[in-house]
């Protein structure tokens, strides 16, 4: 595994993955180890940071570190079942759209098309609004996230697939008769699996902001803790403008960090694979 | 022989797309709530019906104006052909909590704020955005460039509500500047100085957070076009005849913020959509807010309302900005009246 | 009479972090008013690179390492590079650089960019600099229509020979024309030669040092030819002179490829670079002769000491220890 290797003397890629995991491990080990109930009243609402509770009290008088704890890890699952959906769906359109071409080619631009004039937030907004709030869940949000985002990236596999269609090997395989599915599974994914990652790396983050933005505006998560549902009670009972920071900046920190440290692994993959971007 | 201009078969073929995508985006607007199953609108326009029990007789109106409205029951496809052509004729009917006012006249009362907001912030950065941008490129490698890239990219990844959330934080332990609304509670909306003062003074953290988000998104665009921009062989004669460095930088300025006009179209479309979450944060009397309310409100004559206005204005925008494109950059333009 | 340009022991390196490439290495060149000089050589030698140092443009990583460019009597190398290129950039020294196809910016009309160029030199009016750019144009026979167009409604001839006049227009000392045929047709090559000829019989420049690997086309319009080869001129002599009797064993490699009539054989010869081996690493060039690796009458004098420029007859000078008594 060379690649790996050097990978990991890229500082970028290196520092971003820690951050990452580090954030994964909070999700997935932290609420084994800090054992509070996210949803128990565990004291007067709205106290301060303190030993007992290192993150303070919310406005329902819930412990915000174990809300935190909970809210990641539901945040990183909505953030894996639409990324997940999406890039099934953009992988998918977009590299039979470039095997295929001719009348499959235009119709699949056509509706990518369609799904990136069309905003998907206010997409997820009208599909979301219209969902009973009881309904609307990690995976029903993860869902809707995951079908109204991957346009864009359909583009990307498509023309990704396009040039390395053009190279001597491929056209050798069309030639000795290989079919079409077992060129894109065999010959084309692997070669572009760099840009899989790095694309998987932003459908991931980008669904995180997405679930919180539907959550705050009153569109999404009601009961399962994400980092959304956390901000959307801090905003529903003005946490923000008492000046209750502590419901609101460690879920923003939260995002922030996921966002730069996939940005990085992603830019890294990108810069290591095609080095034409990558020398300044 | 006279063959059809491409330019225009170019434009008919963006104007097809923006048509195909409203048309999509209303279908499902109008399927969604009815094919889930328990027809939700129903269900939802019955319960509204009952709990706004206090006024017998503007019950019975709004009951009416609900029923004429969506026809609930008629066939599907029949509501489906009525929702088309009221849609057409620009009739998104009337307001649930705000009856009798029709939707479109609560949109008017609302958008100018948001666009009071937005446009000045997002040319604001865009011009602002650019000219870092530029500047980057021109100091590739260079100090000036390693620390303007990290920033333009954190700025960028950083959603304008968590700048807005930031900011609000700030401004209440500072006491610095009102943390939300767009007036003071006390002052009445009016021309006079000291109402356009106490505006600016709400004004001016809604405004940053919107001006610092989008910055990072132009500064950084606009630096790699004019990277790219700068290894053209063109760039490198200018070097060579002699042409002062400030003329350069004004061509480059030109060459790299032709494709940023395009941007600037697009995102003035998506703006309004995209700075709901803002104004929820800022409480800040416009667009984003009113859709907030009326989800909270489930008037679901407001949110399809605007649900089609926003969805209209991005794809407006972007057709504009493609003709746009188009008509301004000289290549383009040759490249379809070319041959 | 006196040098419109005068290079003395003039060395220029691309300072990269694994070495120098020694691209421009102890150049001895004076070119006088009214000369055609042609310069040839394989791809790498370092032909761009001498145009680049003789109109004083050094892009990082280039370098100015030393020697001295005498330009009309003044030497521009004793006085800020930055300040010494303002003066000279287009009005005395005029270079159109290789693979200067979209040369011209693509958003402007060819006459306002013209009047940009010009008014920044001389801070003429614009009307008057597009009237002097159309009269121009009319006296080397280009369309003025040409003027009012966007440079990519041009051909690439068209572009070219628009280069040439625009290059021409403060009636520079020295046009530098670095290959400007090589990416056009054999018909286009020959209006664009043709132009070139014409600013340099109407005495629009007063001298024209053509860059080219393609020793047939510099022919057509030489005086002079110079043979470089890995960063240092190896002969110069009159153009006739040169191609029928060379003297350097690098150019009797290079003339031999170009009077070959078998096409097979010009073809090979053509792709080897004219030369059997590989050209050699500017970074660490050969010591001594830098041919003697490649050079069929390479002696042991070759491999340690780098042999003298002398002249062999009148004009014709060679860098060879076939010719200088040692
Ligand atoms: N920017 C650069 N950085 C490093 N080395 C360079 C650079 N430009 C050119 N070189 C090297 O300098 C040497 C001379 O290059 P130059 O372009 O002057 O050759 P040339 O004779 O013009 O070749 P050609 O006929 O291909 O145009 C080559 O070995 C080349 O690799
Ligand atoms: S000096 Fe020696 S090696 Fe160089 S060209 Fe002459 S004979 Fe050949
Ligand atoms: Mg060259």
């Amino acid at each position: 595994m060379s690649i790996l290797t050097d990978l990991f003397r890229i500082p970028k890629f290196v520092a971003g993955l820690a951050i990452f995991l580090t954030i994964v491990a909070l999700g997935l080990v932290g609420p084994l180890i800090y054992r509070v109930s996210p949803t128990d009243i565990v004291g007067p609402r709205y106290t301060p940071p303190s030993p007992s509770h290192p993150l303070g009290i919310d406005a329902l008088g819930r412990d915000v570190l174990a809300q935190l704890l909970y809210g990641i890890r539901g945040s990183l699952l909505v953030g894996a079942v639409a990324a997940g959906i999406a890039l099934g769906l953009s992988l998918f359109l977009g590299t039979i759209a470039a095997v295929f071409g001719g009348l499959v080619d235009k119709v699949i631009m056509v509706i990518s098309e369609v799904f990136i004039i069309i905003p998907s937030l206010l997409l997820m907004m009208v599909l979301a609004a219209y969902l009973s709030p009881g309904a609307r869940n990690i995976w029903l949000v993860g869902f809707v996230i995951g079908i109204t985002s991957w346009g864009g990236w359909a583009r990307g596999f498509r023309s990704r697939t396009m040039s390395i269609l053009q190279s001597e090997f491929i056209k050798m395989a069309i030639l000795s008769g290989a079919s079409r599915v077992s060129i894109i599974l065999r010959d084309i994914v692997p070669i572009i699996s760099p840009y899989i990652l790095a694309s998987f790396a932003m459908l991931f983050t980008s669904a995180i902001t997405a679930e919180v933005g539907l959550t705050i505006v009153g569109v999404g998560m009601t009961k399962d803790i994400t980092l959304g549902l956390i901000l959307y009670i801090a905003q529903l009972y003005a946490n923000i403008t008492q000046g209750i920071w502590w419901t609101v900046v460690p879920p923003t920190l939260v995002m922030i960090l996921i966002y730069l440290s996939l940005y990085l692994v992603a830019i890294s993959l990108d810069e290591y694979f095609s080095p034409k971007l990558g020398t300044a | 022989m006279p063959k059809i201009n491409p330019f225009i078969v170019f434009i008919l073929k963006r104007l097809g797309i923006m048509v195909l995508s409203f048309f999509v985006a209303s279908t499902i607007m109008f399927l969604l709530p009815r094919i889930i199953p328990g027809n939700p609108l129903a269900v939802k326009v019955y319960q509204i019906l009952q709990q706004s029990a206090s006024n017998p007789e503007m019950i019975k109106s709004v009951e009416k104006m609900l029923m004429d409205y969506f026809k609930l029951d008629r066939p599907l496809y029949e509501q489906y052909f009525d929702f088309l052509i009221n849609l057409l004729h620009g009739d998104l009917g009337k307001s649930i909590t705000y009856f009798p006012r029709t939707v479109n006249e609560i949109v008017a009362m609302y958008l100018p704020w948001t666009l009071a907001l937005l446009v000045p912030a997002i040319i604001a950065s865009w011009i602002v955005g650019n000219y870092v941008g530029v500047i980057a490129a021109m100091n590739r490698g260079k100090a000036v460039d390693k620390v303007l890239l990290p920033l333009l990219a954190a700025l960028q990844g950083t959603p304008a509500y968590v700048f807005g959330m930031y900011l609000v934080l700030l401004a209440v332990a500072t006491k610095w500047f009102p943390a939300s609304g767009a007036y003071s509670p006390t002052a009445i909306p009016s021309l006079s100085w000291s109402f356009i003062v106490d505006y600016l003074h709400h004004y001016i953290l809604p405004f940053l957070s919107i001006f610092l988000t989008s910055l990072g998104g132009w500064g950084l665009s606009m630096r790699n076009i004019a990277i790219q921009e700068l290894s053209m062989d063109y760039m490198d004669y200018a070097r060579v005849i002699g042409i002062s460095p400030r003329k350069t930088q004004s061509y480059l300025f030109r060459l790299s913020a032709l494709p940023q006009i395009v941007g600037l179209a697009i995102v003035l479309g998506w703006s309004v959509a995209g700075s709901i979450i803002t104004e929820i944060i800022f409480a800040y009397p416009g667009i984003g807010t009113a859709l907030w309310s009326a989800i909270q409100a489930q008037d679901y004559m407001l949110i399809q309302g605007y649900f089609v206005i926003l969805i209209g204005t991005i794809l407006l925008a972007n057709f504009i900005s493609e003709i746009i494109f188009a008509v301004v950059d000289p290549r383009v333009r040759y490249a379809y009246a070319g041959e | 009479m006196g040098y419109v340009v005068e290079t003395i022991d003039l060395r220029a390196y691309y300072m990269l972090r694994r070495g120098s490439v020694k691209a421009v290495d102890g150049v001895n060149l004076k070119i006088g008013e009214r000369e055609i000089v042609g310069v040839v050589g394989e791809s790498g030698c370092g032909k761009s690179t001498l145009s680049r140092v003789l109109a004083l443009d050094f892009i990082p990583p280039l370098k100015l390492v030393g020697g001295k460019i005498i330009i009309d009597g003044e030497d521009v190398t004793s006085i800020p590079i930055s300040e010494a290129r303002k003066r000279i950039a287009g009005t005395k020294i005029s270079l159109i650089p290789q693979s200067a196809m979209n040369a011209i910016i693509p958003v402007t009309r060819v006459k306002d960019y013209i009047a940009d160029v010009v008014k920044e030199k001389t801070g003429l009016p614009r009307e008057k600099i597009v009237d002097m750019a159309r009269k121009r144009f009319e006296e080397i026979g280009l369309p003025p229509i040409a003027l009012d167009m966007y440079p990519f409604e041009l051909s690439g001839g068209m572009r070219q020979r628009v280069l040439i006049a625009l290059a021409t227009l403060l009636n520079p000392s020295l046009l530098i024309a670095d290959e400007p045929t090589s990416a056009l047709d054999v018909s286009t090559q020959k209006m664009v030669l043709t132009t070139l000829y014409n600013v340099f019989k109407m005495g629009l420049t007063k001298s024209i040092m053509f860059i080219t690997h393609d020793i047939a086309t510099v022919r057509q319009i030489a005086t002079r030819i110079v043979v470089m080869y890995a960063g240092k001129i190896v002969e110069d002599g009159p153009t006739e002179d040169l191609i029928h009797n060379p003297f350097h064993p690098y150019s009797k490699a290079l003339m031999f490829s170009i009077l070959t009539p078998e096409p097979e054989v010009r073809k090979r010869v053509e792709q080897t670079g004219g030369i059997a081996g590989e050209p050699p690493s500017l970074i660490n060039p050969p010591p001594g002769c830098r041919f003697h690796p490649r050079c069929p009458y390479a002696m042991d004098v070759c491999r340690r000491e780098e042999p003298p420029m002398i002249e062999v007859e009148k004009g014709r000078f060679v860098a060879c220890w076939l010719y200088a008594k040692k």
